[in-house]
């Protein structure tokens, strides 16, 4: 072997990872040539400085840093949750509030269509929705508390039109009973 | 690296533990902040990179599956950090801040000579300090490294050998052999 070839093969003996005939070919080497041995000589003195990096301690300012952006990033998230509940109890009164609307104004609320849809194909639209929820969710927190939020304020909206539009319809009926109007 | 109790305390933290992910932390901080260091030379941005890579492994947690260690997920995060600063910071003046709090000098960081390991790596290509990083400062295996910087073993081994031939003429400038 040519000092090129045990170049080549000098750094992983003298990280101790060379074995067999290869380790023996560089051993054999270096006894008989000065310079590959002096070589060998500074990538072990580059190997005995590396070991001297000891492990550095991170600073106790960085370590709290941290956890109270984690702490501010948890209530956030907790916030975002409580927005879920509560944009969930919203449209489930909006929902409400149409189907008795409806109900009232004689118009059936759930389209035939629907009722003809197979399970499996309700099942697919009630997945999507939650898969879109969920994708939701995992974006930022700010995006996550924005749409929540947007949400919530839209079906309250909603909710309280259709419960002025309910309360018209709910007088209306009631002085047109009373004046004997055939509407 | 306690990777069973790793995967217990991220499941706790995912369901909004704090206190699970302060173990986490706790049981990493120190590998992190090292690693970071030694990339980018000063305490500043290390204390930067460090900060980033905790605050986006918490909000990413949920993304963590499981199917690597808990510790190689995150010094791929601190990595990835790592280098973003390095990019974003390059214009200005290179290991500046070498003799800053966070740095343990009681730990005999230098040799004999007096060689600080620090200045030797700042003086390597970003690719070759990160590789000789994570292999023969940390102990990472090249399949680690390779896992951590995205790259073929092959590839970090071949980082560290020119890495540490470039540390050997710094080292050794007057070297009859190159
Ligand atoms: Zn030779």
């Amino acid at each position: 072997m040519n000092c090129d070839e045990i170049k080549a093969l000098l750094y992983e003996y003298c990280d101790g990872e060379l074995t067999g005939a290869d380790a023996e070919n560089v051993r054999a080497h270096l006894a008989g040539c000065a310079g590959c041995r002096a070589l060998a000589a500074e990538l072990t003195g580059v190997n005995s400085l590396l070991k001297t990096a000891s492990p550095l301690r991170a600073p106790d300012a960085a370590v709290s840093n941290v956890l109270s952006e984690v702490r501010t990033i948890s209530a956030r998230r907790k916030r975002a949750a409580a927005g879920v509940h509560w944009l969930g109890f919203a449209l489930a009164a909006a929902v409400l509030l149409i189907v008795a609307g409806l109900d009232a104004a004689g118009i059936s609320p759930i389209p035939a269509e629907f009722g003809r849809l197979s399970s499996a194909a309700r099942e697919t639209i009630f997945s999507n929705i939650g898969s879109i929820m969920d994708r939701a969710h995992a974006h930022s927190d700010f995006f996550t508390e924005a749409v929540f939020y947007a949400k919530a304020a839209g079906a309250m909206l909603m909710a309280c039109l259709l419960l002025v539009a309910a309360v018209e319809e709910h007088f209306a009926r009631r002085l047109a009973h009373k004046f004997h109007i055939t509407r | 690296m306690m990777t069973d109790s790793d995967i217990a305390l991220v499941a706790r933290a995912v369901e909004g533990d704090e206190g699970a992910f302060q173990g986490l932390m706790e049981a990493h901080k120190d590998m992190v902040y090292s690693m970071a260091y030694r990339i980018l030379g000063n305490a500043e941005d290390a204390q930067d990179a460090f900060q980033e890579t905790f605050v986006s492994a918490f909000r990413n947690l949920k993304k963590f599956r499981g199917d690597s260690k808990f510790s190689t997920w995150l010094y791929r995060i601190a990595l990835n950090r790592s280098r973003d600063i390095l990019s974003s910071r390059r214009r200005r003046p290179q290991h500046e801040s070498i003799h800053e709090e966070g740095f343990d000098h009681a730990a005999a960081d230098s040799t004999d000579a007096g060689t600080d390991v620090q200045e030797a790596l700042s003086t390597l290509p970003p690719d070759y300090r990160t590789a000789i990083t994570l292999r023969c400062i940390m102990g990472y295996t090249y399949d680690e490294a390779a896992d951590m910087m995205g790259i073929p073993a092959g590839t970090v081994k071949t980082y560290v050998f020119r890495g540490k031939d470039e540390l050997r003429k710094v080292l050794s400038p007057g070297a009859a052999i190159t």
